[in-house]
């Protein structure tokens, strides 16, 4: 599953340069290893140190603090993980899965509009746009994750 | 048991979120880590290179079209600056807009020799919007107006033509006469009062007596005085047009244009 995640933090690396800093870029890499983690293809800890990781790059790519996104990524990942393993598994379908990452990429985005703020240069309509965007990938996320349940349940 | 500890979730969730907070910390208080950052945007500067370039190319296709809109709209500015001046300069000398404003160019396609002198046929007609009465022009010249039209093409009465009568004004003198052919190539200016004395070479022009023929439009000038007849004189004119050399004309198509 690493090398998927390396692909959708690659894809999320594009995108952020071809939006230009128009507005922050969707948390596709955040969202995509949650939906793996989801569909049990990693574990709590995989999925916390691999958003680590790639937060520590994004940091050292794009926002020059390096340990924030790092920081920012594991934390909510450990909560949403934590969260997830809560649910009993029969309550584990799409619904509960969009309203999580929505959730975790709503508060990812309030992390960083406040960070931005206290900086003195607040950006929340750019974090509302970087929401609306996010959402259809939410949305696609709980599609494929109740397909592939749905394929599991049949096989 | 220790080991056992660690492997939970929120210790692990701690333990990262921890160490993030160091790294942090640590890069807050030693800025060498930017060493750390260019070393990262090097080895991402390939695999970024396609957006990149991507980016780059939009940004510059952007940047072109702004510039060719920039230039288009001063184009159209510097025309219709153009055409105002034109309009304003042509009262004297050529009246029309160019052709696709109000007028458009026409091929004559047939001059009858037993009516050499009366009409022509041109390869214009009412699809492009010619009218009877239009006026028609050569090198800013009148030579005619229509007279029928068909779909494609439409016949001119010539200024030379007997039938043709056309109210003219001397441009220096403001004197109203007619405008007549004689049927043989020559032209007229009728009914100028005897006691007016016109010379040579002054123009004369259409005057505003017509709805369809828009006064201004040069005619010649005057070449010969000829006797005087019930109180009136007459003059012979030069006509501006090369009647001889009858080839390529302009219709005035004003609104009417499709």
């Amino acid at each position: 599953m690493t090398w998927v995640a390396g692909a959708f933090w690659y894809l999320q690396d594009l995108i952020q340069i071809l939006g230009g800093g128009i507005f922050p870029v969707p948390e596709l890499f955040f969202l995509a290893v949650f939906s793996a983690f989801v569909a049990g293809d990693e574990s709590p800890s995989q999925a916390l140190w691999t958003v680590f990781v790639g937060g520590l790059l994004w940091d050292l790519r794009w926002t020059g603090l390096p340990g924030f996104t790092a920081a920012l990524w594991a934390v909510v990942m450990g909560a949403v993980a934590i969260f997830w393993q809560a649910i009993p598994v029969q309550g584990r379908h799409g619904a509960i899965f969009l309203f999580i990452a929505a959730g975790s990429h709503a508060a990812l985005g309030g992390c960083r509009g406040l960070l931005y703020a206290l900086s003195g240069f607040p950006i929340w309509p750019e974090i509302l746009w970087q929401q609306i965007f996010g959402l259809p990938l939410v949305s696609i996320a709980a599609l494929w994750l109740a397909h592939r349940k749905e394929s599991e349940g049949v096989s | 048991m220790l080991w056992k500890e660690l492997d939970k979730p929120w210790v692990q969730t701690l333990l990262a979120g921890g160490l993030g907070g160091v790294i942090l910390a640590l890069s807050l208080q030693f800025p060498d880590t930017r060493g750390a950052m260019a070393l990262v945007g090097d080895a991402l500067r390939w695999p970024e290179y396609p957006a990149v370039e991507l980016r780059r190319g939009v940004a510059e296709l952007r940047q072109w079209t702004a510039e060719r809109r920039e230039l288009q709209e001063r184009l159209e500015a510097l025309e219709g600056e153009n055409l105002l001046l034109r309009s304003e300069l042509g009262g004297r000398k050529d009246p029309l807009p160019p052709d696709g404003i109000g007028a458009i160019s026409a091929r004559v396609t047939l001059r009858p020799p037993h009516r050499w002198w009366q009409e022509v046929r041109i390869d214009a007609g009412g699809r492009r919007g010619v009218r009877p009465g239009a006026p028609v022009l050569q090198n800013g010249f009148l030579v005619g107006r229509v007279s029928r039209v068909d779909q494609d093409e439409a016949w001119v009465d010539l200024i030379s033509s007997a039938e043709l009568l056309i109210p003219a004004v001397v441009e220096k003198t403001r004197d109203l006469g007619v405008m007549a052919g004689d049927g043989m190539g020559r032209t007229f200016l009728l009914y100028i009062p005897a006691e007016r004395a016109l010379e040579p070479r002054m123009a004369v022009s259409t005057a505003l007596a017509s709805e369809v023929l828009p006064p201004g439009i040069p005619l010649g000038h005057i070449a010969l005085s000829s006797d005087v007849r019930e109180g009136f004189r007459y003059y012979q004119l030069s006509s501006g047009a090369d009647l001889a050399r009858l080839y390529d004309v302009s219709v005035f198509v004003g609104e009417n244009k499709p």
